[in-house]
């Protein structure tokens, strides 16, 4: 009798055990009779120096001006971000504050994931305050989020190393491969170089992309305009795609480098130029004081800067109504101009607010000023018309111009019309 | 004629039976929950075109064999399981014959034996990620300590160029994943060799058996269920194995180090085409379901 009585409270402490752990989050967290409401926010920044500083205190501040709502930030590796995201949206448990790497922007709009904003942004003065670059944020006329930045690339280059060789910093396309000639050492002569003119990332990922794509359109090309490829086989795409080639066939930068290393050894002194977002400006700051103040940055020497939508807030379709105004309120508060400065301050990278940057900001940090005039000239280098299948196009990319830059080195007119037809068929456009 | 026997169930057996059934059953609310649902709509996604679970703006997809003869004519599939082939094979093979070694040797009495022990299955409870970025580091062509130690030695005159190049990528996934994995074959073993009576090798000794006698009739016959099993699990992990090659090489250079489990990543997170992910995953399921047919008979003997 005992036995049985002991399996049968067993069975139902472990059916009731399941039956909590089987109730969803929103129940749990946002409980109307405990009168709290939780609202999640995971970010690929939430532990990053100085993006961490900003969200804390934004998150602190939003606290005190709304004293029922909690914020849970926290941490998700940027590696595993857009996944996770992708698994919370699809299981209908989306985090209320939801920050995207925009790239993706188009692919999870798509999903009708995210909440127009038209009638929220019409009651304020973001879109007319706010870098052109929003309107990459728009469907159909309809905005889906608040872009929080959008950046061009710059060139950051090691000063000593040019004043070393004597030899300027380089300001258009010739200079710049004289210079990349120059400033590679190899001083043992066993066809090693210890020191590159040039770094650059050759990891299969979106770094990849990105940084190809940099020579494509800083050169005046493109992979596609509006959905049509024609511009991928044009003679600027394929100029501007051998220059980028003979870095790697003439061993003028790296081979096989993640963007992490590319970064790591330019601060320690092995490279002497690499292309890179504003956020390397941080990594700059913790570098050994003797490198750090030769450490500088300009404008990429090229036609054009590419540039792109960074990153940005959105709010879920499927939460309720009293969320989507708290994730508005939320919104709205770090678009206000002492946020947007604080951004600044402590990113070190531009605000999307043309009326947050002023000359003060740009007293305290002597990159932003060119981050600012890059961001401004920024040339999109997602590709036009293909924002719906940003993965899988860019995979395309990121294949084919692999084949050109590692041994043996293919032909770049040839894998350009190979890209364009396999494109072409895989994705029907 | 079979004639029926008769089970005549006491009272006491019938009351132990229904309370094995009443504990079996969150068990096996959980199995159904967590395993049979998923299997379940994947091999349902397989046979659907459906972009992704959960969209708001899809149309429920009708049911189509169309991801599977696209599989099957695709030639980055088939290459992709050939790698995941011998990706596994090698990485398995060198694992378990390190491992081996590695367990025969610990099993002897020496100093610090227990430092030796420790450090050696260290490297098994490291996440993967972290292992892709020592290897990263380590291998790289242009700064990285291995060059530098195989130029100090003139084994090399020049870098390798080792995660720019599609067969030095390849090795060195290989070797990353044979440094997580042989741990995991030495602790088995050594945990084998333990239970095998001393006795036995003595009588063998006075029979005249030399080492590999001793070995070979001894030891192999006695780990043979162990080595099964190690095995089994190794090679699973090893074929699904996703992070370690991600962090390393992303599946690059030019496809050199894609596995059936990063075309099933791409394909679903990157290209968003989750029918036709399923479809690999449901072949994945399959190839690993050889695994398990073929160590069955000695499973079987195992544990049944």
């Amino acid at each position: 009798m005992k036995k049985k009585s002991l399996s049968l409270i067993l069975c139902a402490t472990l059916v009731f055990g399941l039956a909590a752990c089987g109730s969803t989050k929103k129940e749990k967290k946002n409980d109307s009779s405990s009168g709290e409401i939780v609202l999640e926010f995971p970010s690929w920044q939430a532990t990053e120096p100085g993006f961490q500083e900003f969200w804390e205190e934004a998150v602190a501040e939003f606290e005190k001006r709304n004293e029922n709502v909690k914020i849970n930030l926290y941490q998700v590796p940027f590696d595993s971000y857009v996944d996770t995201l992708t698994t919370l949206y699809a299981a209908d448990t989306p985090p209320q504050i939801t920050h995207i790497p925009s790239r993706y922007f188009a692919q999870f709009s798509d999903m009708g994931w995210f909440e127009p904003l038209n009638d929220r942004l019409k009651q304020t003065d973001i879109i007319e305050n706010w870098s052109n670059l929003q309107d990459g944020l728009q469907v159909d006329g309809k905005y889906y989020g608040v872009l929080l930045l959008g950046n061009g690339y710059s060139m950051y280059y090691n000063k000593a190393m040019f004043d070393e060789a004597g030899i300027d910093v380089p300001t258009d396309v010739n200079s710049f491969m004289e210079a990349a000639k120059t400033l590679t050492k190899d001083e043992n002569g066993d066809g090693d170089p210890e020191i590159y003119g040039f770094g650059a990332c050759q990891v299969t990922d979106t770094n990849f992309y990105n940084e190809a794509t940099s020579f494509v359109v800083g050169l005046g090309g493109k992979w596609s305009e509006n959905g049509n490829l024609t511009p991928m086989t044009s003679d600027t795409t394929k100029e501007a795609l051998k220059l980028y080639q003979s870095l790697f066939v003439n061993n003028y930068t790296p081979t096989g480098l993640s963007v992490e290393q590319k970064r790591q050894y330019f601060v320690e002194g092995k490279m002497a130029m690499i292309f890179d977002g504003p956020w390397v400006a941080s990594l700059i700051n913790d570098a050994a004081e003797e490198v750090k103040e030769n450490l500088l940055v300009t404008t990429i020497p090229f036609e054009s800067v590419p540039g792109s939508m960074s990153n940005s807030l959105h709010i879920p379709a499927t939460i309720s109504d009293k969320e989507k105004e708290l994730v508005w309120e939320f919104i709205q508060m770090v678009t206000e101009n002492d946020f947007q400065k604080l951004y600044m301050e402590k990113v070190g990278s531009p605000s999307p607010s043309k009326t947050a940057i002023d000359d003060e900001v740009l007293e305290e940090n002597p990159f932003l000023g060119q981050f600012v005039k890059d961001a401004e000239k920024a040339q999109e280098i997602l590709p036009s018309g293909y924002e719906k299948d940003y993965g899988e196009f860019t995979q395309y990319i990121i294949d084919g111009v692999m084949t050109m830059v590692t041994d043996p080195y293919a032909d770049v007119a040839t894998t350009l019309d190979d890209m364009k037809t396999k494109i072409t068929n895989e994705l029907g456009k | 004629m079979t004639a029926k026997i008769k089970v005549i169930r006491t009272t006491s057996e019938k009351k132990n039976h229904r309370m094995a059934v009443a504990f079996a059953l969150p068990a096996a609310a959980f199995s159904l929950l967590l395993i049979i649902y998923p299997l379940f709509t994947t091999i349902k996604l397989s046979f659907q075109d459906v972009k992704f679970i959960g969209s708001l703006t899809d149309d429920t997809a009708g049911f189509t064999i169309a991801n599977y003869t696209k599989l099957f004519s695709n030639a980055d599939f088939w290459r992709a399981l050939g790698r995941s082939l011998i990706f596994t094979f090698s990485a398995l093979s060198i694992s378990f014959l390190i491992g081996l070694v590695l367990a025969l040797l610990l099993n002897k009495k020496f100093h610090c034996q227990k430092l030796v022990r420790t450090l050696i299955l260290l490297a098994w409870p490291i996440p993967g990620v972290i292992v892709g970025l020592l290897f990263i580091w380590l291998f790289d062509g242009n700064y990285g300590i291995i060059n530098t130690i195989l130029k100090s030695l003139h084994i090399i005159d020049q870098n390798v160029k080792w995660l720019s190049a599609g067969n030095t990528a390849m090795v060195t996934v290989i070797i990353a994943t044979i440094w997580k994995s042989y741990p995991f074959f030495t602790l088995t073993l050594l945990a084998g060799l333990k239970g095998i009576s001393e006795d036995y090798y003595e009588v063998a000794s006075i029979d005249g058996a030399n080492a590999w006698q001793r070995f070979t009739n001894i030891t192999l016959p006695a780990l043979q269920s162990v080595i099964v099993t190690s095995l089994l699990l190794n090679g699973l992990w090893i074929f699904r194995n996703y992070d370690l090659i991600y962090t390393i090489t992303g599946g690059g250079p030019n496809q050199a180090t894609e596995t059936l489990p990063l075309l099933l990543y791409n394909q679903a997170f990157k290209y968003y085409n989750m029918g036709y992910a399923s479809t690999i995953g449901m072949i994945s399921l399959l190839v690993c379901s050889i695994f398990v047919v073929l160590a069955m008979p000695s499973l079987k003997k195992q544990f049944y």
